[in-house]
């Protein structure tokens, strides 16, 4: 069973997707913000997607990307942007930081676990 | 002056003479004023309990609480110091102490009420709302509400713009909102008990134990978030956005008095507002309501106002996945 990392400050959303993708079969971890996740990601070595929030308090989605990367050394982690933001320069950052999917809130269910199922696949 | 029909205001009336009324009927009809007759004088609980309200007319002669005229005018104003005063008197010679621009806005006669007009465009539909903007913000709003509310109904009044500064219900979410053209705050107002009974019916994404209030804020963070998310990608002109622009930089305090439930943005300008009333779909009954507010206190440039999804390669569809 593949495990998830969901990382957003909202609590709505933390629980929206982590429901729809434990319906599907997949484990879910969650942390507040991108400080937390990287920690989740430090101490579990079983989750091999994280979909994370990008404007979130004490760290951002995208430096927590960036990280990910440089601090942690981990570049085979799938990462998923789920956010209000669709400014192609942040979108860009996204990129360069491996980031794989970017989806636009409002969300839909199936989106997301399409995206999971293709990427973890 | 706003060009769009559809914004409307509110107005408390103190009148006692019935060819008054009907001369003030049909001028607030007229200037898409909605006129809230006080029908019981004896209290200034009125005041007090009407938030959203534009201004205040009042007549020399009515009395609340053993006051009228110009003491009356007084008390209103020291209540409600943000709220314009229309006031009307049967001989202008009488009126010594008072004079527009301090306690009233404007002092009017039944027969020479051209005061009102130029005051109502001063005063209260001072700021140009282009329609499109008005419209995206309500659409923007509908769908980040019912990402997260579920089988509800939405009702929705005509926008419409206060000057009071009172907040209302028990909890705001409030967030900045800022482009090349606009700047200022988003606010988000309802119950708690109304969003709790929603989540213990499952009509939220959370679970329905989740009823904490921390939860509670969530919910209405994430749906300001969303609004807000949505009004950037649509209205925000991205392109001429620098970061490092100085006037961006440019902040001033906000003040909150939770003894008078007020908030102050720094800025007399009439605030745009809209009321939405969240009902159940199977039974119609009202679960929550939301009332929801922009104040553009630090920049308002209409004229640069654009709609940023008429162009293919900017349009977003929500809700998709776009794979690098």
């Amino acid at each position: 069973m593949a495990q998830v990392l969901v990382v957003d400050d909202s609590a709505t959303v933390r629980n929206e997707v982590s429901t729809f993708l434990k319906n599907n079969g997949f484990a879910v971890e969650t942390a507040d913000d991108g400080k937390q996740g990287l920690d989740k990601l430090r101490s579990d070595s079983a989750i091999k997607l994280v979909i994370s929030d990008v404007n979130m308090p004490n760290m951002d989605g995208l430096t927590m990307a960036e990280k990910i990367r440089s601090e942690l050394g981990n570049q085979t982690v799938n990462i998923i942007m789920l956010t209000t933001e669709s400014d192609p320069r942040m979108k860009e950052r996204g990129k360069a930081a491996g980031v794989k999917g970017w989806i636009v809130k409002p969300f839909k269910g199936d989106a997301i676990v399409g995206a999971v199922r293709k990427l973890v696949s | 002056m706003t060009d769009s029909h559809d914004i409307k205001t509110k107005a408390l009336i103190f009148e006692h003479d019935g060819e008054a009324d009907n001369i003030l009927k049909e001028l607030c009809q007229s200037h898409s004023i909605t006129g809230l007759k006080a029908s019981n004088p004896s209290t200034f609980d009125l005041l007090n309990s009407n938030t959203d309200l534009g201004a205040v007319f009042v007549s020399d002669k009515f009395i609340v609480e053993d006051q009228h005229g110009e003491s009356l005018v007084k008390t209103i104003h020291k209540l409600r110091p943000e709220l314009p005063i229309f006031y009307r008197v049967e001989d202008t010679s009488s009126v010594k102490a008072l004079t527009p621009g301090q306690n009233v806005s404007c002092v009017y006669q039944l027969d020479k009420f051209d005061c009102i007009e130029q005051t109502i465009s001063k005063h209260i539909f001072s700021t140009h709302y282009p329609t499109p903007l008005v419209q995206g913000m309500k659409e923007i709003s509908l769908d980040a509400i019912q990402s997260n509310i579920r089988n509800c109904v939405i009702e929705i009044d005509s926008p419409y713009l206060v000057k009071d500064q009172i907040i209302y219900g028990e909890l705001m979410s409030l967030i900045p909102i800022e482009s090349s053209w606009y700047r200022g705050y988003m606010m988000l107002q309802t119950t708690e008990a109304e969003v709790i009974s929603m989540i213990e019916n499952g009509m939220t994404p959370l679970n329905p134990k989740d009823t904490d209030f921390r939860f509670v804020n969530s919910l209405l963070n994430e749906i300001a978030n969303m609004i807000w998310g949505g009004i950037k990608r649509k209205f925000a002109d991205k392109d001429n956005m620098q970061a490092d622009d100085s006037s961006l930089r440019t902040q001033v305090p906000i003040s909150v008095n939770h003894f008078h439930k007020y908030i102050s943005f720094g800025t007399t300008e009439p605030q745009l507002c809209f009321h939405y009333r969240i009902k159940n779909e199977f039974d119609e009954t009202q679960c929550v309501e939301l009332y929801q507010k922009f104040v553009f206190n630090l920049a308002w440039l209409p004229e640069n106002f654009q709609e940023t999804n008429d162009t293919v390669e900017e349009m977003v569809d929500s809700g998709e996945l776009e794979l690098f």
